[in-house]
């Protein structure tokens, strides 16, 4: 009875693992799901409902109940949508909106994915569901996004098309790339150089193409999104695929820039934004759920810490359009705190603040930077941030605040000269007062000594 | 070893930090003792009892490392000097200040100790007969120093031997009654 739906995947903060190309549409709070006769599960109580694409999801509303409870609809499986009956009743009644979905043989809901083989329709009965809109919410709007997201049927779209909804750039680099005999369309081969440089030709004519299409308005870019990340993807492969096989012709600026525009590729990602629109009243909620899950890339590769201003930076470029606002950002940041997710918000003393993964430790960066500055190079001239920001792999105005955060421990010391700002290794501790020429034979002051003694020091 | 004529200096004289006031308590707290360490032991062997905040002093600047210490930095150790006993600032914009080898009360105790030691109790004696006599000569007393240089600038010294009390008034005035 338990496992009537399908089981849908959750993020470790709490935010649904999207299938391929799938988008949010629209979400309601505390909705109930109910179905007439409550023969086949137990009713789901106050949960999240998302409106997507290619599914409705019911998420449990309190993060303390176990993520797996988490159930999915697929949109495939409703086979009619009750239009809403205008009484008077109703009026005193919580919103509701009712479906028919197809339910297998085996008691379950009818799932297309789990490939039972049953055919929609025969055989399978079907049952009505009822979402119960306890919450405040666009109940009307829910539902015309509802009826919106059934007819354009997307699953389908998916289905056809393994990699690409047949747009003009798919099938352009897929006749460039695929070295077959014969083109798609059946037509003879072109061959030598001039067959090379025409299917060049082509495909960038239905690249360009397609941008123009893109830029002619933001909506149309809206509605092509799914196409501008797929052609980015491609533009990946093929860099990736071209810096392989170029051997020793490719400089290394060359590379360089390969790499940059890979990056930048690869930000292009988030399909599915959260919105003020889409969320409602939910927006900060889920905008800090979207950002924990999406801040991890960049928080490993940053060393377990990012600035603030740099997060917000990626997550805007990621979502391309939909852009939040700092205060939005700074908001859905505080409220990590409420939620069990892997990252926090951590303000340094200088007022910047940063993100950083929960498991991150001060002592760690410490021991890093004490590395560097016990360097023969580093103790008789010492580092600035900038050394430590290329050594830690961070940015140079974090790394001065991990260098400050450390002299305010007691492991460095500042030295202000024409020369900059450099830091050294705290050597006054070990300093005896009482006899300022002794040098004991091990410790930190006599390595020291002798690094400034071959330096031509006396 | 760096040597400043006569002078050996200690190694951390070019570790750069130690010319930059450092913020944090610690730290702070041991370069400021380094500090007054070091000038008051250059400024008795080197003989010397004033400094100018504004001028040159061979001390405040490293060539080698090539820093010098900032005229906030200066002040502040020196005002450490100050609240210790071992300096005291000759005007009231903390330009010059007169580095006292030994704190008055200490002064204080080797006049105590020179007159003990050559029989003078119960005796007066001038201060020019104690600075410039045969008794004194080839002690701490008998060489210019910054007692003298207290002594020249007002600052009065009473040497009176009825007693056996030696007190010292902070208003740079020095009584002594034995």
């Amino acid at each position: 009875m338990a496992d009537f739906f399908s089981k849908a995947e959750v993020t470790s903060s709490g935010r649904p693992v999207l299938l391929r190309s799938e988008v949010e549409c629209h979400l309601l709070s505390s909705v109930d799901i109910e179905s007439e006769d409550n023969h086949h599960f137990y009713p789901l109580k106050s949960g999240l409902l998302i409106l997507t694409t290619h599914r409705l999801l019911w998420l449990p509303s309190s993060s303390s109940s176990s993520t797996s409870s988490a159930a999915a609809i697929p949109l495939h499986a409703i086979s009619h949508i009750f239009s809403t009956k205008k009484s008077l009743k109703s009026m005193f009644h919580s919103p509701r909106i009712r479906f028919q979905v197809l339910v297998s043989p085996d008691g379950r809901l009818f799932d297309p994915a789990s490939g039972s083989g049953s055919s929609s329709g025969s055989g399978s009965k079907s049952i009505v569901l009822t979402a119960v809109v306890r919450g405040k919410g666009d109940c009307d709007g829910f539902l015309g996004k509802l009826w919106e997201s059934w007819r354009a049927r997307a699953w389908e779209c998916n289905e056809t098309s393994g990699s690409g909804s047949g747009s003009g750039s798919g099938t352009g680099t897929s006749t460039a790339t695929s070295g077959g005999l014969y083109s798609s369309d059946g037509s003879v081969r072109m061959v030598g150089v001039a067959g090379i440089l025409r299917k060049e030709q082509e495909m960038w004519e239905s690249t360009d193409k397609s941008l123009q299409d893109a830029f002619q308005d933001l909506n149309a870019l809206m509605s092509k999104a799914k196409e501008m990340v797929m052609l980015a993807e491609k533009m990946r492969q093929k860099l990736l695929s071209g810096s392989s096989s170029q051997t020793s012709g490719a400089n290394d600026e060359d590379m360089g820039s390969k790499e940059e525009m890979q990056d930048w590729l690869l930000s292009v990602g988030i399909i599915s934004p959260v919105t003020k629109e889409s969320a409602g009243a939910l927006y900060h909620q889920q905008l800090s759920r979207q950002l924990a899950d999406f801040v991890r890339t960049p928080l490993q590769r940053a060393g377990g810490m990012i600035n603030l201003i740099d997060a917000y930076c990626l997550f805007n470029r990621a979502r391309g359009t939909e852009l939040i606002s700092p205060d939005d950002m700074l908001q859905a940041c505080s409220l990590w705190e409420k939620f069990d997710v892997p990252v926090m918000l951590r303000k340094f003393d200088s007022g910047v603040m940063v993100i950083q993964n929960k498991s991150h430790s001060d002592e760690e960066v410490f021991a890093r930077i004490k590395g560097l500055v016990t360097k023969p190079e580093a103790l008789r001239s010492g580092i600035s941030p900038s050394d430590a920001a290329i050594t830690l792999g961070i940015a140079p105005a974090m790394a001065k605040e991990h260098l400050l955060t450390a002299e305010s421990k007691g492991l460095l010391c500042r030295d202000i000269s024409p020369d900059g700002f450099r830091f050294y290794i705290n050597l006054f501790p070990e300093i005896d007062p009482r006899d300022v020429y002794l040098v004991k034979d091990y410790g930190i002051c006599n390595t020291w000594i002798k690094a400034v003694s071959t330096s031509g020091l006396k | 070893m760096q040597k400043l004529g006569e002078f050996k200096l200690p190694h951390f004289f070019n570790y750069p930090p130690y010319f930059t006031l450092q913020p944090v308590r610690e730290a702070r707290e041991k370069q400021v003792q380094l500090w007054k360490e070091l000038i008051l032991d250059y400024c008795r062997t080197q003989k010397i009892f004033v400094i100018g905040l504004e001028e040159e002093f061979p001390l405040f600047s490293n060539s080698v490392i090539e820093r010098t210490l900032s005229h906030e930095a200066r002040e502040a150790f020196l005002s450490a000097l100050v609240s210790e006993g071992h300096a005291e600032w000759l005007d009231k914009g903390h330009r010059k200040c007169l580095i006292l080898w030994h704190r008055i009360q200490d002064w204080a105790e080797i006049i105590l100790n020179f007159v003990k030691d050559n029989g003078f109790e119960h005796s007066v004696m001038t201060v020019e007969e104690i600075r410039s006599g045969i008794e004194s000569r080839g002690t701490v007393l008998g060489e210019e120093s910054d007692l003298w240089f207290l002594w020249r600038d007002g600052t009065s010294i009473n040497c009176m031997f009825p007693g056996n009390q030696a007190s010292m008034e902070k208003e740079r005035k020095m009584y002594l009654t034995l």
